[in-house]
């Protein structure tokens, strides 16, 4: 039993908030072009650092020395090409580990929940969304807050239905710590709504499930 | 568990054959379960992709199942690319044991029919009346 | 296909039906044949070439030919288990490895797939299909199929039966009547492994029978389309009875329907009709 992967999606379709925990699969940081702060703490892309530097745009930075490894781990994942990354990251643009960025990953992810959505929609005739798919790999459990938040988590495919533990997660740490906080602006289109204490609840409540290991 | 319908989708993604076996989800034109399996199709190979763990050097499988609120579908998947996609209701019980007989009745009425063209809309009443019946043992 | 063939009235001796050097001395090329492997091949053509008698030189040409090659070819596909001495032998107690090395006296577990049957005969339909422009032809093809295999068959159950008594001849019916009931049984339980359901005399006229299956094992998982729907696969069983029939020296028309639509209960039961020649009811009449 484990837990792979936490999505967030609101209203307007995007991924405003990502955390992962045990997914073994490389991904990437989105091109900067694509880069909206405050969603994930992969590794911003170099050339964002440089603008950092530079023009001292405000990017949340990683309090979690776990941050770090997951970026090791995906390195190791990708066969080596990127266990120089760290050192190099500021030099060679070319060695990013393999994987999807992440902007099309959860646009895939999105595209899935949507198409399926509608589907269970028009087959039964209600209105009413699928709570979760699964494949030979892994479990997919969706929660849609009235407002449209769509909350998203992957966990190994034997797990039963892990709804609840998004509802708990939406209740508390969602708002507790965005919804709550006057300094997340929770409708915005070019930020997320990560912030340190959001991610430090909703990691301590992901730990502290049965099925987390 | 009460069998809602069955659908066969091909292996480029065509639906082959679909019937409803239940009134308990509303009955759609036959356009609108062309489209949808279309549809299943393609979320099938994008799950795939999305694994969150793959095991190197084994190929990822894509959707199984899915579960909505009292029912949910399954996919099974035969090694030859085509697709059954049995629609239940919720609780469901030995949902794999019904996939393997579907495919025994699938190689038995279609494959082993002259008159069918692979890839093609299946057209046999063999099929028909063979699954009518589990289906109905199945509801009954 | 519509000559029949005659039917050896002197029965050749157990010697000559079965030693390989009688066979091959049949042909001119064969003859230099010294190996002793018994071959499937060999085994299954040399009842043909003694019992049927005449229009069949070729046929033991071939079989000696084919015996020749396959002997070598058998040995490198199935390694030295093909050590069995000739097919009359019936105290040869090895263990075979494979279908084809087992001698072809013995009927019991020579059963093949129902899988691989369905699919190959589904081929063949569909082969036929491909290349015939009306229902009526593509039934004339699959009976000319049937036919063929139906003069194999009676040589092959009659050899059996020969060697199952232990007889020294094969044993033949003559009169109509055992015949058909012949076919009925032992033909069709070789054939389809039970007998047929039925075997009816028509109420319409003297000259016709019927020979009733409900679900044939040939042709269960055909559904044939709506718009050929007067096609019914089990031609090739006709055929098949009438190769048989031929064999015995009774020529007739036979043809298959379909009357599923008649009986419920049994949505495949398929009628072969016989409808013997002119000849066959006076040759009746007169052994009456």
């Amino acid at each position: 039993m484990t837990i792979y992967s936490l999505y967030i999606f609101d209203r307007h379709c995007d991924c405003v908030y990502y955390q992962d925990w045990h997914r073994t699969s490389p991904i990437r940081s989105p091109p900067i072009t694509n880069f909206k702060p405050g969603v994930h703490r992969l590794q911003p892309p170099l050339s964002l650092n440089q603008l950092n530097d530079n023009q001292n745009i405000h990017v949340r930075e990683s309090i979690f020395s776990e941050n770090n490894n997951v970026i090791n781990r995906t390195s190791l994942v990708s066969n080596g090409t990127s266990i120089d990354q760290n050192q190099n990251t500021k030099q060679n643009k070319l060695s990013l580990p393999k994987g999807l960025p992440f902007d099309e990953e959860s646009k895939l992810v999105y595209g899935v929940i949507l198409s399926l959505r509608n589907m269970v929609k028009k087959l039964s005739g209600r209105e009413e969304a699928f709570t979760s798919y699964s494949t030979s790999s892994y479990k997919l459990h969706l929660f849609e807050t009235p407002t449209n938040y769509r909350f998203v988590l992957l966990s190994d495919p034997s797990s039963d239905s892990l709804r609840f533990v998004l509802r708990q997660l939406y209740v508390g740490p969602f708002l507790e710590f965005v919804i709550r906080n006057p300094l997340i602006n929770v409708d915005s289109r070019t930020e997320g709504i990560d912030n340190d204490q959001f991610r430090a609840a909703v990691d301590r409540h992901v730990k502290g499930l049965s099925m987390f290991s | 568990m009460t069998i809602h319908g069955l659908w066969v989708i091909s292996k480029a993604g065509g639906l082959v054959f679909s019937r409803s076996y239940s009134d308990v989800l509303p009955p759609q034109p036959v356009n609108t379960i062309l489209t949808l399996a279309g549809i299943l199709h393609g979320i099938h190979a994008i799950t795939a992709k999305l694994d969150p763990a793959p095991i190197p050097g084994t190929p990822t499988g894509g959707l199984e199942s899915f579960e909505a609120e009292g029912w949910g579908g399954k996919v099974f998947l035969t090694p030859t690319g085509t697709k059954f996609v049995v629609l239940h209701s919720l609780p469901q019980s030995g949902l794999e044991e019904l996939m393997r007989r579907i495919y025994e009745i699938y190689s038995d009425a279609v494959m082993k029919n002259p008159f069918h063209t692979p890839e093609m809309p299946i057209n046999s009443a063999l099929f028909d009346t063979k699954l009518q019946t589990l289906m109905s043992s199945m509801n009954a | 296909m519509s000559q029949s063939i005659g039917y050896s009235t002197t029965p050749p001796t157990s010697s000559s039906r079965f030693s390989l050097p009688s066979v091959s001395s049949l042909t001119s090329s064969g003859s230099t044949s010294t190996n002793n492997n018994a071959s499937l091949y060999s085994n299954s053509q040399n009842p043909s070439t003694s019992t049927i008698n005449n229009s069949n030189r070729r046929e033991s040409a071939r079989s000696s030919i084919i015996q020749q090659g396959s002997s070598s070819l058998q040995q490198q596909l199935f390694g030295s288990s093909v050590q069995s001495q000739g097919g009359s032998n019936q105290q040869n107690q090895q263990q075979y490895t494979s279908i084809l090395d087992r001698p072809l006296n013995k009927s019991k577990s020579s059963e093949i797939s129902l899988s691989c049957w369905a699919f190959l005969f589904a081929e063949i339909v569909s082969y036929s299909q491909s290349r015939v422009d009306s229902v009526t032809d593509l039934e004339r093809r699959l009976s000319t199929l049937g036919y063929e295999v139906g003069q194999r068959i009676l040589s092959l159950v009659l050899l059996r039966n020969t060697q199952a008594s232990n007889l020294k001849d094969p044993k033949r019916e003559h009169r109509l009547i055992p015949i058909l009931q012949f076919i009925h049984t032992q033909i069709y339980k070789y054939v389809f492994g039970k007998p047929a359901d039925g075997l009816e005399k028509s109420s319409e006229a003297d000259d016709e029978y019927m020979l009733i299956l409900n679900e044939s094992p040939l042709t269960q998982f055909i559904s044939v389309p709506k718009d050929m729907s007067d096609l019914s696969c089990e031609s090739f069983t006709a055929g098949l009875v009438e190769g048989v029939l031929d064999g015995l020296d009774v020529p007739a028309r036979v043809t298959a329907h379909w009357v599923g639509d008649q009986y419920p209960d049994q949505p495949q039961r398929t009628v072969i009709l016989i409808k013997l020649d002119q000849k066959v009811m006076d040759r009746e009449e007169a052994l009456r």
